[in-house]
């Protein structure tokens, strides 16, 4: 279990991480949002101790993170850096040694872990003769071969063609499922959605969002409402408590409502002559609250 | 095997195994080869001279017709006329009339101006004037040991007397001379290194840094551990290429002593010569310029962890290059005055004193407390440098800024003060 507990984090006048709170229990992922500068990376080095923090501290099972830690760890980093002049084998072989790993250990679970993420390529191919996208299918193996308990991912999605992110997400959730903690940080809120249990946003380092995915979309309220009835936009438009309509892209109407509260009145309105196709009352998907919370100046 | 020892023979292995090194170990290897080539057919494509003897005495005509390394005579012309036309011909460089008469010999050598193969006209009085002693003393009727006695000549040896700490030195001219020429190719191996070392371990610092892989690294191992090990094992590739070089030139010494080499040669490196010359390379030389590839190397790791990209390592180690350059002239042109205070002073600066000092050993201007002190401050150096290049290390080489060395050094600094404030 990782806890974080009041981390807070400064450069000169920057504050690049204040006061930062979360737990992630074994089992679970934790997903990092937040625009470029806001702090995603440096909470990660605080993390990894590459940085010290002012105040605050992080618990791995209560104790202190110590070098005893190092293996227990898989880091991949925003940039990806492998050797070019060295073969699939050597790197993942080295990277796995650096935590602890033995050849023996290692040798065996190369060929499994090549063929679960679909690199292209043998074993004893040169790093630089790869493409890019298996170059960081080579990354990622270096990442979890050695079954690290608390994984923290960089942006491990970008580059990746949709094919290789399935790949990937399928992999993040085996690791859930073996028990280790995970971390990742992303700029594609449908990974968010599809396998986080935990969100945390970050703007200008403060934590301005936090909880499980249904929670933090339900605390905006099911304002967003997708209609297919016979009426015509006028009629839409003089429903009680719209504020906005447009038309969907996959058909009917799409209204924005005052408050949530309408949903029930419209729902009368709309169904009193009987069955209509679709009347789907939701919460702003995280992609929408992540652009509201990203344009607010307020704060 | 730990960690720090898995770093050491990843960095050592890669760097082996690269051409570049393997071409920086052979290259003297070739460079030798080559010049010996180069000699081998040079001398052997010299053709001996030849000349035409003209004279009425028979006997001098036979001295010179013998066999020698100087010229040969080609005993078929015996007029002064046929030697004049062959000498047009270039069939002969030059053609000797000499006259004998009453003991006394004299003669002219004609030859054509500016002739590639030349006759030292010098080669035919010497063999001459043996020949004409020995007819001399033939007719004076003395015995070989009385010629022995009338030709030896007199003997005058050199010997310098240096005088240090106030007590004579016994060393010779030519023994200083020897080891000076050992100290300064030892300056000279010091200065190649440094540059070979510096640039490769900078080099390999930066391109992790460039390439994140120091991230990772760094989330597994201790950034001291890092260090060390990258600074351990390129030590370890220089001292490869050392014991290579040393395998080599015993090898070759070996190879010199045996009947394989003309005695000319083998008398030029006999164990005399070359003992002299090893003399100025070891012992506490040696220590210097093992101490000076750390001190270098350390620095070259200092400078290479604030570049993000190898592009700009060369432009980084420039004060590495310029330190040991320095250190090399001064070796090299101002070690004839390694007396001088100017010297000494500079000789006790750190970065010189790998070049530097074994000069001043090797002229024997320095006293035994001189070269312990200077062996002392480079430990005192070294050690200092490395802490603090570690100190810098780890927040250098996770701050990445194309603004240029001293920003990231004054980033760095701060990120560090940070650290302490904590």
């Amino acid at each position: 279990m990782l806890e974080v507990k009041g981390l807070t984090k400064t450069f000169g006048k920057l504050i690049a991480v204040d006061n930062m709170s979360f737990t992630i229990p074994d089992g679970q992922i934790l997903g990092l949002i937040g625009q470029n500068g806001a702090g995603k990376t440096t909470t990660f080095r605080l993390i990894l101790r590459f940085l010290t923090e002012d105040r605050g501290e992080v618990l791995w099972n209560g104790e202190k993170l110590t070098n005893e830690d190092y293996n227990l760890i898989g880091y991949l980093p925003e940039e990806r850096g492998l050797y070019p002049k060295i073969s699939i084998e050597e790197q993942i072989y080295y990277f796995a040694k650096l935590r602890g790993k033995s050849k023996q250990e290692i040798k065996p679970l190369i060929d499994f872990w090549m063929d679960k993420f679909q690199v292209k390529g043998k074993k004893t191919d040169k790093i630089k003769s790869l493409s890019k996208g298996n170059q960081q299918k080579v990354q990622l193996i270096c990442t979890l071969i050695h079954q690290p308990k608390l994984v923290i991912l960089d942006e491990p999605f970008s580059g990746l063609d949709p094919v290789n992110a399935e790949l990937l997400k399928q992999g993040i959730i085996d690791l859930k499922k073996e028990g280790s903690c995970v971390i990742f940080s992303t700029h594609r809120m449908e990974h968010v959605e599809e396998i986080c249990d935990e969100l945390i946003m970050l703007k200008n380092g403060e934590m301005v969002l936090n909880g499980t995915i249904k929670a933090i979309r339900e605390s905006f309220g099911r304002k967003k409402l997708y209609l297919e009835c016979p009426l015509s936009l006028q009629e839409v438009q003089e429903l009680p408590g719209v504020k906005q309509v447009s038309f969907a892209p996959e058909g009917g109407y799409l209204l924005q409502l005052e408050d949530e509260q309408f949903g029930p009145e419209i729902f009368e309105m709309v169904t009193k002559n009987g069955y209509i196709p679709t009347f789907s009352q939701q919460p702003p998907s995280i992609e929408e609250i992540f652009k509201m919370k990203a344009g607010d100046h307020h704060e | 095997m730990s960690k720090f020892w898995t770093i050491v023979g990843e960095v050592y292995k890669k760097n082996v195994k690269t051409a570049s090194f393997i071409f920086t170990l052979l290259s003297p290897i070739i460079i030798i080869g080559i010049i010996g080539v180069v000699i081998y057919f040079v001398s052997d494509n010299q053709e001996t001279p030849v000349i035409a003897v003209i004279s009425d005495d028979n006997v001098y005509s036979e001295v010179l017709a013998k066999p020698n390394d100087h010229f040969e005579v080609n005993t078929k012309i015996t007029t002064e006329k046929e030697a004049k036309s062959a000498l047009e011909e270039e069939e002969i460089v030059g053609y000797l009339v000499l006259e004998a008469q009453n003991n006394q010999v004299s003669g002219t050598y004609y030859e054509q101006p500016a002739t590639s193969d030349k006759v030292n006209a010098a080669d035919l009085i010497a063999l001459l004037t043996t020949e004409k002693t020995n007819e001399v003393a033939k007719e004076l009727g003395l015995s070989q040991e009385d010629m022995a006695k009338l030709t030896s000549s007199v003997m005058i040896a050199n010997q310098t007397i240096h005088f240090t700490d106030g007590k004579e030195d016994e060393q010779d001219e030519m023994t200083t001379t020897l080891k000076t020429v050992g100290a300064t190719f030892l300056a000279f191996l010091s200065f190649m290194f440094i540059m070979t070392y510096a640039s490769l371990i900078a080099t390999e610092i930066a391109s992790e840094k460039g390439t994140r892989i120091m991230e990772i690294i760094l989330s597994s191992v201790t950034a001291t551990t890092h260090f060390f090990g990258k600074l351990v094992a390129i030590l370890l590739v220089c001292a490869t290429q050392l014991a290579f070089y040393a395998i080599v030139a015993i090898g070759g010494f070996q190879l010199l002593k045996t009947d394989a080499f003309p005695k000319e040669i083998t008398d030029i490196i006999s164990d005399f010569y070359f003992s002299a010359i090893l003399d100025g390379m070891l012992g506490a030389s040696l220590l210097y310029f093992l101490l000076g590839l750390v001190i270098y190397s350390v620095l070259a790791a200092f400078l290479g962890s604030l570049v993000s990209k190898t592009e700009e390592v060369s432009q980084v180690i420039m004060p590495i290059m310029l330190l040991s350059m320095a250190g090399f002239y001064a070796a090299t042109f101002a070690g004839s005055a390694s007396g001088s205070t100017l010297y000494k002073i500079g000789s006790y600066f750190p970065f010189f004193t790998p070049m530097m000092m074994p000069i001043r050993i090797a002229n024997g201007t320095i006293t035994t407390g001189g070269i312990v002190l200077g062996l002392v401050l480079m430990i005192v150096f070294a050690t200092l440098m490395t802490y603090f290049t570690l100190m810098m290390y780890r927040s250098n080489v996770l701050v990445y800024s194309d603004a240029g060395v001293f920003i990231t050094i004054k980033t760095s600094w701060s990120v560090l003060r940070n650290q302490k404030r904590k």
